[in-house]
């Protein structure tokens, strides 16, 4: 157990709302050893008999959703996520549900998707008890041309996400899939972030980490350069690309590979020399770009431009998170003190944000699908592969 | 022959099948299997019916989910069309599989078609018919005929009750003359028998009203569940059908009659008042609490429904202003006297739902909160009161209905207010049109609770259109071609006369007499060369008549004689039959007919021309719509703002797919054949908005013809047709027998393993990835056609 | 009474009223024209007119909707009863007495709603004029295509008068060509102003919505006449927007966080350009290791295992991963 929560941040932990049982036996399944196999099954059932299954929400490849609530009070919901056995690991276990357990234990943030249990069911199968976010997600919101919402609404968005992933780096844990789909909103419309299938903690030197993690559009250059020693700034990237969708409404830099992904966004940001950012050429994947077709780094304007809605000092900000080089982008820290947040106009109150019905039959989704997919299929025939 | 599609065994009633009939159903199953909704245009004469029933019923008996199928038409004669093309199958189906399957389907029309009473059904009006019915077959008329009352009952409704409410008519599929004839012989009432059955058969074919109009669907079609099959046949007009049933037309006359029933009510509140007044104390007490009567609302017969409303309201309290029967009824005559005071109108006048609203509540302080519960409040009313004679309350029901949907939508529809009633009237009768110019509203309903809706139709190009104007996605949208073994339809794009003057219906030249005599020209050639009938399609009836009297003018029309009889359809119902009928006449004993008809009327509609019925079709000029209606107007303008439609665009699908109803006319089967003729200049440009199954068929040689021409083409073509054709030539080409559908199909999987390896091989070589889907043609050339005769439009 | 009539009677001053048995005298003043066929309708606007401005409660000013609606049907009641004529002089007396006491809360409501006539209306015109415009840019779009189209055309015929015979086909083909790259760019254009005007819309219904609230204006509660109103409710004022959500950035307890530690494990580190182009950030390294380091001097053993001596003690997770890394003591490498 190398992550563990500043002392900081115990104040806000213990203010959570529903009195869910902690994380002692909740790890049962994952540390079961001969000895104490009585008691952690005894704890097990315990847990097991605390929820009531209803109707299934969703169902992917990777996990069955269902709705469930507490056995002692049926109004307080939770979202039951069954992992499915696969074939394609012995103990019928993918390494993305353990990552999802282990760091979803540790972080508790009003912006990040609470796990309240975790138990195995009868089939030997991993049963995580989430959070239930009946409103879908961001995605959700952005394809529906019948929802309207402007730069209050985008704001207030911005800074639960901002909130949720400074808590993971301050935590030190890296989320590495931040995309619309995977933040999914709450009954009370807070934006929570989801889906730690991808997630790790921040690196010790001379330890390399895979470059095959996040969704394509939303994954940053040195990644896309393949690089194998990186920091926050990859997530930081991402939330400049959900920014920059909420604004227009369409992917911003989407790509149908690797190789076209690093052409749009030289296009649209420009292109990376050594002078730009210093040592760019000696990450494995770099290609040096046709000499022809450089493209200079844009500059305030372009996005003042480009994305009329933020305001000069919210496209200020969207550029400082969008800069190429991973050093000069802004850390989330930075974002969050940034002095778009106190200009007008004031982010709208979680409560009046544009909301979507149908969101519930959305989270099933989005929970089920595996990791790194998007759901349109685009990314159906996108190899995976994860190196530990 | 029975196959397979993928693991679904198909039983079709006939030993072959046409290669586009197997196309579609394999697209039907992909759709069901989806789970969506989808748009396919099949050629017409290609057995669409019996392919989509095919299919479904297959489907139905095979999965275990038992997916009800609720068929929609248009009208009576293809409800029965289609009610005999299933009984024919499931015959079929139980010759095969030995043993008859438990399976009921019934079609439903309305009372007035299926009344058995002895006097009832003698009754001209179908209102009058549902009024009289209802005060003879209500809950609470034999409520009081059990308490002793002296009432008439309806012997046939009455005699249902000493039926099993399950099993009212056997199993097995009845047409609706069937259902009458078993009706007679049992002493039972179809109708109702019906209507009851519903929720027990397996196919349900209708009208699409049942389904659209908010005011039926949601008495009849209330209790099918989501995951029925909907579909939609000879849809292409669907957007009209959904407009229409959201709008309301009021006149003076009917505002007169929605006062007197107004003071009806108030009269029946004051005599219950001191009979009963009980029951109007329960009334209010279920108001002020809020409670539905969910009880009552199952009762199957109710006086209204109400429109379209959001669920959020539905449950809502009806609001304390009209919660008492008199404040209610005083509150409905202050809005009719309003009503009454805007009627005094000199010029059009166009004003939006909330303009509308405020311009009446300064007026009268009516509010949009308890106007929006209009129709629902008087239906309550009306339920306490017990009334029979409903037919007097229909005006009054209409001004409720208006009420409600005036207040409940701010986008999507329009009041319009004309001083006279039509556009060659000279007598002021105003009329308060509150159109509806969004279809998506009344279909919205359908999308979202059915989870498989299917659009089909001979002519639904270009196909995208219609997903965009009724607001639904697609699983799936197809056009299927034809496959012909000869070329059986001919058809040609007339753009100049044969002394090369150019020919349009555009609205400078229309009346030019070189083009007049060109057009006269063109049909007399044509009828010159054409054995038995030929059908000549104009825009309008203004043209039509105009044309036709220049004609005469010019000697023309004699000279047409010579060779066929002239008939002409009217805005008359009656004189149109009796000319149609002499029409038939004439082909069936060699004089033979050219029938003149509008593109928009009950001709080009509903009548089919088969065979020696028509052998040529001439669609002479573009048939726009009249654009200087206020109310297209306005609806060309929603689509602007709302779905991106540009209006040119609109107006060309809407004028092409009327002519290609109108081509369809004369080809309704692969045995048939005829020659179809566009005389228009502008006709070049449009032929990519033609279905795909006539595009395909015309030659790029033969779309900028001049009348000369064009008649030898086709003088050579009926000349070819005219030669023996036997059904064999047509084997393995334009139908299949079993053996050629299996060859197909194995074929069809070469063909798949084939590609799969390919993409197999290309995805290795490009790290896995593809986009599909990218580069649509984008062939959209700009239309200079339309202009001429639109200046643009300007709706305020 | 037809205009002439009126005239003729009135025009030199008051007079008795000329129905039969009938003894008011009248004004010509008094005399308007008749909105409504229906003279008894005419008759209930005028009282319905006069009721309405005095009770004019609001619906957000009661409590529940049953309360709100429970007056509108009071006030149907009383219109009933003036144009009934039953119980005339009580209701006219409740009328004036509700009047008298709450006339600022009246005047108020008032000016309100006379403020939403005003701000529906100039939304109204805007719309109207938004409308206009639109229309006016499809019209200029589809009048510039068809100048851009002919243009082309012209362009391609002279091309084809000056060039060889050969070139005909080639010339065609090119102007075809341009065609299609306008209409698909027209298409994109489109898109492009459609998703702008979408999110115009969208700031601009926001700003609609934040209309006039009465909060703060709400009379004397439950006052005679109308019941179940809300009580006043003093608007708590908004706290301004923290983006940190509450909590307290770069807050260590035992130490400060440097921007640089002498290493000699850490220094080629420090010179691999690779790595830092990656952008890997050994601040982040400093802060996880230092946090480990001292992650177990706020926690006192002997409390943590007595509270989480029972399992069934309802505590956060995150404390117990805090007492899982103090017991295993921080420092341990990541293994994951």
């Amino acid at each position: 157990m190398a992550v563990s929560p500043p002392s900081t941040m115990l104040s806000t932990i213990q203010s959570r709302d529903i009195p869910f049982q902690g994380s002692a036996n909740a790890r049962s399944p994952l540390t079961m050893t001969h000895a104490d196999r009585e008691l952690t099954e005894q704890l097990n059932d315990d847990v097991r008999r605390k929820y009531v299954k209803d109707k299934k929400l969703g169902e992917g490849t990777y996990a069955v959703v269902s709705l469930g609530y507490l056995k002692t009070d049926p109004s307080v919901f939770v979202a039951i996520k069954k992992i499915k056995v696969n074939a394609e690991y012995k103990d019928g276990l993918t390494m993305d549900a353990i990552r999802e357990v282990k760091y979803l234990q540790e972080l508790s943030h009003p912006n990040i998707i609470a796990l309240h249990d975790v138990f195995s069911s009868k089939d030997q199968t991993l049963n995580l008890v989430l959070e239930y976010l009946p409103r879908g997600d961001l995605e959700m919101l952005i394809k529906d041309g019948n929802i309207q919402y402007g730069a209050a609404d985008v704001k207030a968005w911005m800074g639960m996400l901002a909130r949720g992933v400074w808590f993971c780096h301050e935590n030190f844990v890296l989320h590495r899939d931040i995309k619309p789909n995977n933040l999914l909103i709450a009954s009370d419309g807070e934006v929570k972030l989801a889906d730690f299938g991808l997630a790790r903690s921040f690196a010790d030197p001379y330890l390399n980490m895979t470059h095959q993690v996040i969704t394509r559009w939303y994954r940053p250059p040195e990644l896309l350069y393949g690089a194998r020693q990186y920091s926050g700034a990859v997530d930081v990237w991402s939330m400049g690309m959900v920014f920059a969708e909420l604004l227009i409404r369409v992917p911003f830099v989407a790509g149908n590979s690797d190789l076209d992904q690093i052409s749009k966004i030289c296009e649209a940001f420009g292109t990376p020399t050594d002078d730009n950012w210093p040592g760019v050429s000696k990450l494995p994947n770099y290609f040096p770009p046709d000499r022809a077709h450089i493209i200079p780094l844009q500059g305030r304007d372009f996005f003042v431009r480009q994305f009329p809605t933020a305001g000069p000092v919210g496209a200020d900000l969207l550029m400082s998170m969008c800069a190429l080089d991973p050093r000069k982008r802004s850390t989330a820290r930075q974002i969050l003190s940034h002095s778009w947040w106190s200009t007008e106009p004031k982010p709208t109150k979680k409560e009046d944000l544009p909301k979507k019905a149908g969101g519930t039959k959305k989270m099933g989704d989005d929970m089920g699908r595996r990791v790194g997919q998007v759901d349109d299929g685009l990314f159906k025939n996108a190899a995976r592969q994860l190196h530990f | 022959m029975k196959f397979f599609i993928d693991d679904l065994p198909v039983l079709f009633p006939y030993p072959r099948i046409y290669p586009e009939q197997y196309a579609y159903m394999c697209d039907l199953k992909k759709t069901l299997d989806a789970g969506g909704h989808c748009v396919l245009e099949m050629p017409s004469g290609t057995g669409k019916t019996v392919s989509l029933l095919s299919l479904i019923v297959a489907y139905q008996q095979h999965y275990p989910e038992h997916r009800k199928l609720i068929y929609c038409s248009r009208t009576m004669s293809e409800i029965e069309k289609a009610l005999t093309e299933l009984k024919a199958l499931m015959k079929y189906r139980e010759g095969q599989l030995g043993h008859t399957e438990d399976f009921r389907a019934l079609g439903l029309t309305s009372r007035k078609n299926l009344c058995l009473h002895p006097s009832v059904k003698r009754e001209k009006s179908g209102t009058v018919v549902d009024a009289r019915c209802r005060s003879l077959t209500a809950g609470f008329v034999k409520e009081k005929k059990e308490r002793g009352e002296d009432v008439d009952l309806c012997i046939y409704h009455e005699n249902l009750d000493l039926l099993e409410p399950h099993n009212l008519v056997p199993t097995g599929v009845f047409t609706l003359d069937g259902l009458i004839k078993y009706g007679e012989q049992h002493k039972q009432c179809p109708y109702f028998s019906a209507r009851r059955m519903m929720p027990f058969c397996n196919v349900i074919i209708y009208s699409y009203h049942y389904l659209l109009d908010p005011k039926i669907a949601e008495r009849v079609s209330r209790e099918l569940s989501k995951d029925c099959i909907v579909v939609f046949d000879e849809a292409h007009n669907i957007d009209n059908v959904c407009i229409e049933s959201l709008s309301i037309d009021i006149t003076e006359d009917s505002l007169r009659k929605a006062t007197r029933g107004a003071s009806n009510l108030e009269r029946k509140i004051e005599e219950l008042k001191s009979s009963d007044a009980e029951k109007l104390q329960n009334e209010y007490t279920k108001l002020v609490e809020g409670l539905r009567e969910a009880e009552q609302a199952r009762e199957e017969d109710q006086f209204i429904s109400n429109p379209v409303l959001p669920d959020d309201l539905l449950k809502e309290a009806v609001p304390g202003n009209i919660r008492r029967a008199e404040h209610f009824v005083s509150f409905l005559k202050r809005f009719i006297e309003y009503l009454k005071t805007r009627m005094k109108v000199t010029h059009t006048i166009s004003e939006t739902p909330p303009s509308f609203l405020t311009h009446l509540k300064d007026l009268t302080y009516i509010e949009r909160k308890p106007l929006r519960f209009c129709a629902e409040r008087l239906t309550s009313l009306v339920r306490t009161l017990e009334l029979v004679n409903i037919e007097d309350y229909q005006p009054l029901q209409e001004v409720a209905t208006f009420a409600t949907l005036v207040a409940t939508y701010d986008k999507g529809f329009c009041l319009i207010l004309e001083p006279f009633e039509s556009e060659t009237a000279t007598v002021p009768n105003p009329v308060l049109h509150f159109t509806c110019l969004d279809a998506a509203i009344a279909i919205k309903p359908v999308f979202d609770r059915f989870s498989s809706v299917i659009i089909t139709s001979g002519t639904l190009s270009p196909l995208e259109m219609y997903p965009k104007m009724l607001g639904f996605t697609t699983v799936l949208q197809e056009s299927y071609s034809m496959t012909l073994a000869r070329r059986s339809f001919l058809p040609m794009i007339v753009t100049r006369g044969s002394d090369q003057a150019q020919v349009s219906s555009g609205f400078q030249i229309r009346n030019d007499p070189g083009v007049v005599r060109n057009y006269g020209n063109l049909v007399l050639e044509f009828a010159r060369i054409t054995p038995d009938g030929i059908v000549v399609f104009f825009p309008s009836y203004l043209y039509m008549e105009s044309i036709i009297s220049m004609w005469q003018g010019m000697g023309i029309l004699d000279s047409i004689w010579n060779y066929k009889l002239i008939l002409v359809e009217t805005p008359d119902a009656q004189e149109s039959s009796l000319a149609l009928e002499t029409y038939r006449t004439a082909c069936c004993n060699g004089r033979g007919a050219v029938l003149f008809c509008v593109a928009r009327g009950k001709v080009s509609e509903g009548i089919d021309f088969d065979h020696h019925y028509g052998r040529a079709v001439l669609c002479i000029g573009v048939p726009f719509q009249y654009t200087e209606s206020r109310i297209l107007k306005a609806r060309l303008e929603f689509l602007r703002e709302n779905y991106r439609i540009r209006e040119n665009d609109f107006l060309s699908f809407d004028a092409m797919r009327h002519a290609a109803q109108c081509l369809g006319r004369v080809l309704r089967g692969k045995d048939d054949y005829g020659v179809m003729v566009l005389a228009d200049r502008r006709f070049q440009k449009k032929r990519t908005q033609l279905p795909k199954w006539i595009s395909q068929a015309m030659l790029e040689s033969e779309t900028n013809l001049s009348t000369d021409m064009a008649v030898a083409t086709a003088k050579s073509f009926l000349r070819t047709m005219a030669q023996p054709f036997k059904a064999k030539d047509q084997e393995g080409i334009s139908t299949w027998s079993l053996a050629d559908l299996e060859r197909h199909l194995a074929k069809q999987r070469q063909e798949e393993d084939r590609m799969k390896r390919e993409t197999l091989a290309d995805a290795q070589a490009n790290n896995g990835f593809h986009r599909n889907g990218a580069g649509i043609a984008d062939h959209d050339e700009f239309d200079d056609g339309i202009d001429e005769d639109l200046v643009m439009l300007d709706a305020q | 009474m037809c205009e002439s009539c009126v005239d003729r009677i009135f025009s030199s001053g008051p007079a008795p009223c000329p129905v039969a048995g009938c003894h008011k005298t009248l004004r010509k003043a008094k005399f308007r024209k008749q909105t409504f066929e229906d003279i008894g309708v005419e008759r209930e606007v005028d009282i319905r007119r006069r009721v309405m401005q005095i009770l004019n409660r609001r619906e957000e000013e009661f409590a529940t909707k049953r309360a709100y609606d429970d007056f509108l049907e009071q006030r149907e009641m009383i219109i009933a009863n003036l144009v009934h004529g039953t119980d005339v002089a009580k209701t006219e007396t409740d009328l004036q007495r509700y009047a008298q006491e709450n006339l600022s809360s009246i005047r108020a409501n008032q000016a309100l709603e006379a403020q939403e006539a005003t701000t529906f209306q100039e939304r109204q015109t805007l719309e109207q004029e938004q409308a206009r415009l639109r229309r006016e840019a499809a019209r200029q779009e589809y009048e510039n295509e068809r100048r851009e189209l002919l243009a082309g055309r012209e362009d391609v015929l002279s091309r084809l008068a000056a060039g060889r015979a050969g070139d005909a086909a080639a010339i065609a083909r090119e102007g075809q060509r341009v065609l299609l790259k306008k209409s698909s760019a027209r298409r994109s254009e489109e898109e492009r102003i459609r998703q702008k005007q979408a999110v115009l819309r969208g700031s601009e219904l926001r700003k609609g919505v934040a209309a006039p609230t009465t909060a703060g204006i709400t009379g004397a509660p439950d006052s005679g006449l109308v019941k179940g109103l809300k009580k006043i409710e003093v608007p708590v004022p908004d706290k301004p927007y923290d983006p940190f959500g509450g909590l307290v950035p770069d807050k260590r307890d035992y130490y400060t966080l440097q921007e640089h530690y002498p290493s000699t494990y850490l220094d080629p580190i420090r010179q691999d350009t690779r790595m830092l182009a990656g952008g890997y950030d050994l601040r982040e390294y400093y802060s996880r290791t230092l946090l480990e380091a001292f992650a177990g001097l706020g926690c006192f053993l002997d409390e943590e295992l007595s509270e989480s001596g029972s399992l069934d003690a309802s505590k956060p997770v995150a404390t117990q991963g805090a007492a899982m890394a103090a017991a295993t003591s921080g420092g341990n490498a990541s293994k994951a």
